[in-house]
């Protein structure tokens, strides 16, 4: 059974008839080929499927695609480029908060928001914040290291 | 210029892993792509009567659904010895003595058989993954019930007592033990660890795709020669014609260190079919379908004098392993070969159980063996009243007794030093409860841990191209470790040419041979290869003539030395031979953890505050990645310690917590403090690097120091994990 | 997961109308419902997402503060009249899930949250709850998460919402809109302990779609506090929770509310056993004979016994609010 919706996607518009079943992150990364959006457990308990909807960070797979009608969608790919990277991005590097690679799309666009909560100001805090992100390798300290930095150079 | 090799260099695969471009194996879709899911077995024991697919079948986009019925014969799907010898399956198995009925593995989808709960018994092929969804929620499955245990009976199971695993007999006697009562004080205790879940962020995935006779595997592995091997066996096809690609794993820790049979199953099915095909586990499968670590009991008994010198070290450890194969934790690896107890009883049982088949995960043996050992340790210390770093120290194994070697280098009293002192460790015997701040209790606890250095043969390609870059090629996998940026490092020091004009290309079989990224032996396999490729090189640029010196300088005339010869590219490899063979040597990693704890025990709150780990892996090729995959280590020991726990449900026999909502790992707010301090001595007489592993040192020891620190604060041993808030108070 | 019927009415009395179809189901954040339909638990033949609907508005109103039924767990942890009137719900939702889930989740869809029993969450295993009749695989199961409230010989599974132990212990109100008009239920009212009919969690009506929740606004819920206890630190259910609200004048207790979550089939809450501290100073002794009533009819397993300890050391932790004896 499909449905039609209109939303954007990295400001690209999407506006097709899709299975009602596909979850956004199914359809980003199947659909659109979108695939630095990452598939960890598919119900809502790791984190790696973190994308922006509306500029808050959303869990990919628990939405149905159908639904975001009139949303705005940013991914991994959508906020910087190998030549130009986030800030984020370049502190990721710096600070080595990450190992295999595959939570990073998902803890990167989750720490988007982090970087902007004026309540996660301390170590603890974006620590806190930064939980829905899950990291198998242990980069936890290192993540929030990079965060730091970007909140401290108010770079964003 | 300055060197490489040593400076805490970034990743050189930071970009792609940073902005998505990193293709991981489930990331690939080709054109006509097609979508698998298994459906797992709800019984723990028995048999498939009757297996209903006709309406997964006819469910709108559904192409093929394969069963125990139809595999063999639709996808040439075999039950056979010698696929089984290269499978995660057998694993152990050479350790089972000969007069002991030696099963034959289990492989899903070809009997009816039942043996553990969570067994793959169909696979449902689809146009898109929702339409597999689907129809794996259509088959209708019967089933014939057997009893079925997943709970370990000393009386009562039938115990098999196996030889030679892992480089180490698994029965061990040494002097009178278990005899004897040499010391004076004793300690007496069983300690158990339950099954953990590797969970890697990645599920493991295969899209595999058929161009004529020849396949290709995007795959998720820490081993693509191993994986292609497995799979040329299982295809019955030459493994040239086999070709495994794995250029990111997102974390493996041992779960994608063996060959499992989703690895050849996307290959028949993409065979039978003639479209690619994508089998992706779930996260379920994951914890059934790619191994574990099984849950294990110890009894560990030590005699000491009133000095703290050890006399007896027993270790006798109850194992499971899965009804058809034969991977078993060999928790006494570490009571072999630490504190130099003359009297030595350390062996082995194992039992079989409907449990899947169990895997190396994450220093196996020593992980849930240290637990063991380091807490009756810290018991020992505690009725000595005795500093328990004291008492380590007091009992330094000088030498490899077990071996009756030396070792190659062992910094493990300065490991203890600097640790201790970083962590301003108490230095005198502190009693249990005695610090309070505020509504918590404070303690402190302390472990060793030590792990083998092993290197296997490795070949690494060297490609120079007269456009100014060097290409290095090996089918090693980076599963996280950091391979791609030590190698580059080791070939920018030797050609003396900058990181950047490197590129790095790992995990592709059509490489030449690297041995399986796991046992911390990749960095002392490859990175020698490495060097033997810029050896060749620097010879047959000698041959055209070009005088050769690691110079920047130089550098430029080399290439324009292949532009002016009008030579393309030139190719050189190189092999590293493995363990050195000019010394009789033990090689070993070792370190001591320091953890402070905080416990409000009022609440049941548990934190590990603070954790300080002092190590000795040889020379550190680069201490940034160095530091992050011990702290991911230390991470995997804390999660050990206070939550990890697979729970079978008692009736059913079968994992209830196959999901991370419900089996938990540390997340980002459970993690504080973590000092790594690298003792970065060279173990000269182990590669000409000096450099050890260390991707398994950081989790042994782990748990015990935690669980030490525990007794410390609160009066209370935990002496089966995990320490949570009901075990605690 | 099964074919569906998707709609989207813009119109509140459209979706009234479209939830009247059998098999309906609303979806609002999604975060509930996508993943039990994933699991199969959940298979709906006609899904209507409410997300055009204006209901994410919090204000306050008269002398209550009122949440839309879509304002997401985010939005309203951190709206000024929510902190100022009833911190305790913030507290709960700030203390439950994960950042990207609060920025899903609705305060409606919170309400109707399911059992996080592993035992309901799949197919596989008999479940009262889900398939009516069918046993309870909990009870012989591994229990270690399960009630130790309310429960009955066919069900223990414990309710999972922070936030509706802090509304229960901040009296509020749940509104309820269907084509039949508009009612309005005590939220200590609203769920139903399982006793021989699991499947019935709340009172709400198959037809009827929750618009809003109100919170009166007064001194005691000024002065409420959520404590959420749980086995990792962050991003995993209560293993106990406490919502607590104390009005005193000097030492002595005028006013008291304390519901527990994490114990029970339904968010907990005892008014007779609240009686026991009011006139009283907080004392050790005090609280003892508070907890001792409210929890007098626990029924706990071996496993999860030590809920109750911890769901003590809870409130003694709120009530005495950090001081030293």
């Amino acid at each position: 059974m499909k449905t039609r919706v209109r939303f954007t996607v990295n400001g690209d518009t999407i506006d097709t008839a899709i299975d009602v079943r596909a979850t956004l992150l199914d359809f980003i990364r199947e659909e659109l080929r979108l695939t630095g959006t990452k598939k960890g457990c598919d119900h809502g308990q790791c984190g790696a499927c973190t994308v922006l909807v509306d500029g808050k960070r959303s869990l990919s797979c628990l939405k149905f695609a159908a639904s975001l009608e009139g949303r705005a969608v940013i991914t991994i790919e959508g906020i910087g480029k190998p030549d130009a990277l986030h800030p984020l991005q370049a502190a990721f590097i710096k600070h080595d908060a990450f190992q295999c690679g595959f939570c990073t799309s998902g803890q990167i666009m989750s720490a988007l928001e982090v970087i902007g909560d004026p309540l996660a100001n301390t170590c603890e805090a974006i620590s806190e914040k930064m939980s829905g992100n899950l990291c198998r390798c242990g980069a936890y300290p290192n993540i929030v290291a990079a965060i730091m930095e970007v909140k401290s150079n108010g770079t964003v | 210029m300055v060197k490489s090799i040593g400076a805490p260099h970034d990743r050189i695969d930071g970009i792609p892993k940073v902005t998505g471009g990193a293709t991981y194996a489930a990331d690939v879709k080709l054109e006509g792509q097609l979508y698998a899911i298994a459906l797992q077995s709800t019984i723990a024991a028995g048999k498939i009567v009757a297996l209903e697919s006709a309406s997964a079948e006819a469910t709108p986009g559904v192409v093929a659904v394969y069963s125990h019925l139809n595999a063999r014969q639709a996808l040439t799907w075999i039950h056979a010895d010698e696929l089984l010898a290269l499978s995660a399956e057998a694993l152990g198995l050479s350790a089972f003595p000969s007069g002991s009925s030696r099963p034959r593995g289990y492989l899903p989808l070809t009997s009816p058989e039942i043996y553990f709960a969570g067994q793959w018994i169909a696979v449902v092929v689809a146009e898109s993954i929702e339409a597999a969804r689907h129809g794996v929620g259509r088959i209708k499955v019967r089933y014939e019930v057997d009893a079925a245990s997943v709970v370990m009976n000393d009386e009562k199971d039938d115990w098999i007592e196996p030889t030679f695993f892992f480089g180490a007999d698994m029965q061990v006697q040494r002097g009178d033990a278990p005899k004897t009562r040499h010391g004076e004080v004793f300690i007496q205790e069983t300690y158990a660890t339950p099954m953990q879940l590797h969970q890697p962020m990645e599920p493991s995935a295969t899209t595999a795709y058929w161009d004529g006779d020849d396949v290709t595997l995007f795959d998720s592995t820490q081993g693509v020669v191993a994986t292609r091997e497995y799979v040329a066996q299982s295809l019955k096809v030459p493994k040239e014609k086999v070709r495994v690609i794995s250029a990111y794993v997102g974390g493996g820790f041992g779960s994608k260190n063996q060959v499992w049979p989703h690895q050849a199953l996307a290959a028949h099915m993409a065979r039978a079919l003639g479209r690619p095909v994508r089998l992706q586990l779930t996260r379920s499968d994951m914890a059934l379908a790619s191994g574990h670590r099984s849950f294990t009991e110890q009894d560990v008994r030590l005699s000491a004098d009133r000095d703290g010198k050890i006399r007896l070290l027993q270790h006798i450890s109850r194992v499971p392993t899965s009804i058809q194969g034969g991977f078993f934790e060999p928790c006494g690896l570490n009571s072999l070969l630490l504190y130099g107890a003359e009297e030595l009883d350390v062996r082995h049982r194992v039992s079989r159980k409907n449990i899947p088949t169990p895997t190396p995960f994450r220093a196996p043996g020593e992980t849930p063996g240290s637990f063991a050992l380091e807490s009756a340790l810290d018991e020992l210390a505690h009725t000595l009243k005795m500093d328990p770093l004291e008492l380590r120290r007091r009992n330094f194994p000088s030498r490899d007794s077990y071996h009756d070697r030396d070792w190659s280098s062992n910094h493990l009293l300065e490991c203890y030093r600097l640790g201790a002192a970083a962590f301003s460790w108490p230095g005198r015997y502190v009693p249990p409860r005695s610090i309070r701040e505020g509504s918590e209790m404070v303690g402190y606890g302390m472990a060793t841990t030590a792990y083998p250095a092993p290197a296997l043969p490795a070949t690494v390609k060297l490609r120079l191209q007269v456009q100014g870059r060097a290409i290095i090629e090996t089918s090693a996998t980076d599963i996280g470790t950091g391979m791609y940026t030590i190698l580059a490092q080791t070939v920018a020091d030797e050609l003396g040419l900058p990181v950047s004009q490197l590129e790095v290309r790992l995990g592709d079989s059509s490489f030449p041979n690297a041995p399986t990224a796991g046992r911390s032996k990749s960095t002392a396999s490859v990175l020698p290869a490495a060097r033997q490729a810029c050896l060749s090189l620097r010879e047959k640029l000698a041959l055209l003539g070009a005088s050769y010196s690691p110079t920047p300088q130089s550098n430029e005339s080399i290439f324009s030395l292949l532009e002016r010869e009008a030579i393309p590219e030139v190719v050189v490899e190189g092999t590293s031979t493995g363990m050195p063979r000019e010394h009789d040597l033990s090689f070993y990693s070792f370190g001591a953890h320091f953890v402070e704890v905080r416990v409000d025990e009022e609440i049941g709150r548990i934190r590990v505050s603070r954790v300080v780990s002092a190590l000795d892996c040889g020379r550190i090729i680069n201490p940034k990645t160095a530091t992050s995959q011990i702290k991911g280590g230390i991470v995997f020991g804390i999660g050990m310690a206070l939550m990890e726990q697979g729970e079978f449900d008692p009736i059913h026999s079968r994992l209830i917590n196959d999901n991370l909502a419900d089996y938990h790992i540390p997340v980002n707010a459970d993690i504080g403090e973590i000092d790594v301090i690298f003792i970065d001595k060279p173990d000269t007489r182990f590669n000409e690097f000096g450099a050890r592993g260390l991707g398994e040192i950081g989790v042994p020891g782990t748990a015990a120091a935690i669980t030490n620190a525990l007794y410390c604060a609160t009066g209370k041993r935990i002496r089966s994990l995990p320490a949570t808030a009901a075990a605690l108070l | 997961m099964e074919p569906f019927e998707f709609v989207r009415p813009t119109d509140i009395q459209d979706v009234l109308v479209a939830i009247r179809r059998p098999g309906s189901r609303i979806l609002a954040g999604g975060t509930s419902l996508v993943d039990l339909m994933k699991l199969g638990v959940e298979a709906p033949s006609t899904v209507v997402d409410i997300n055009a609907l204006p209901l994410s508005m919090i204000s306050v109103e008269g002398d209550a503060l009122s949440i839309g039924a879509l304002a997401s767990n985010s939005d309203v942890a951190v709206h000024r009249a929510v902190k100022q009137h009833a911190p305790a719900v913030g507290q709960a939702l700030l203390s439950g899930a994960s950042g990207q889930i609060r920025n899903a989740a609705t305060v409606g869809g919170n309400l109707l949250q399911r059992t996080r029993c592993t035992y309901f969450r799949s197919r596989d295993w008999p479940c009262n709850k889900r398939e009516p009749g069918s046993g309870c695989a909990a009870i012989e199961g591994v229990n270690v998460g399960h009630a130790v409230l309310g429960i009955s010989r066919s069900c223990i599974a414990v309710h999972p919402s922070d936030i509706a132990v802090a509304l229960l212990a901040v009296d509020a109100y749940v509104h309820l809109a269907s084509v039949a008009g508009e009612r309005r239920i005590a939220i200590g009212d609203f769920y139903c302990q399982p006793g021989d009919t699991p499947s019935v969690e709340t009172v709400i009506g198959p037809n009827e779609l929750i618009t809003k929740v109100e919170i009166p606004i007064t001194n005691l819920n000024a002065t409420s506090s959520y404590l959420k206890l749980r086995g990792r630190a962050s991003y995993e259910f209560a293993s106990a929770s406490v919502a607590t609200a104390i009005l005193r004048d000097g030492d002595i207790v005028i006013d008291a509310a304390v519901a527990v979550g994490g114990l029970g089939t339904v968010p907990w809450r005892n008014r007779t056993a609240e009686k026991l501290l009011i006139g009283k100073k907080l004392t050790q002794e005090s609280i003892l004979a508070f907890c001792d009533a409210l929890f007098a009819p626990a029924s706990a397993t071996p496993s999860n016994t030590y809920k109750l300890a911890l769901a003590r050391g809870a409130i003694h932790r709120t009530l005495r609010g950090g001081a030293e004896w």
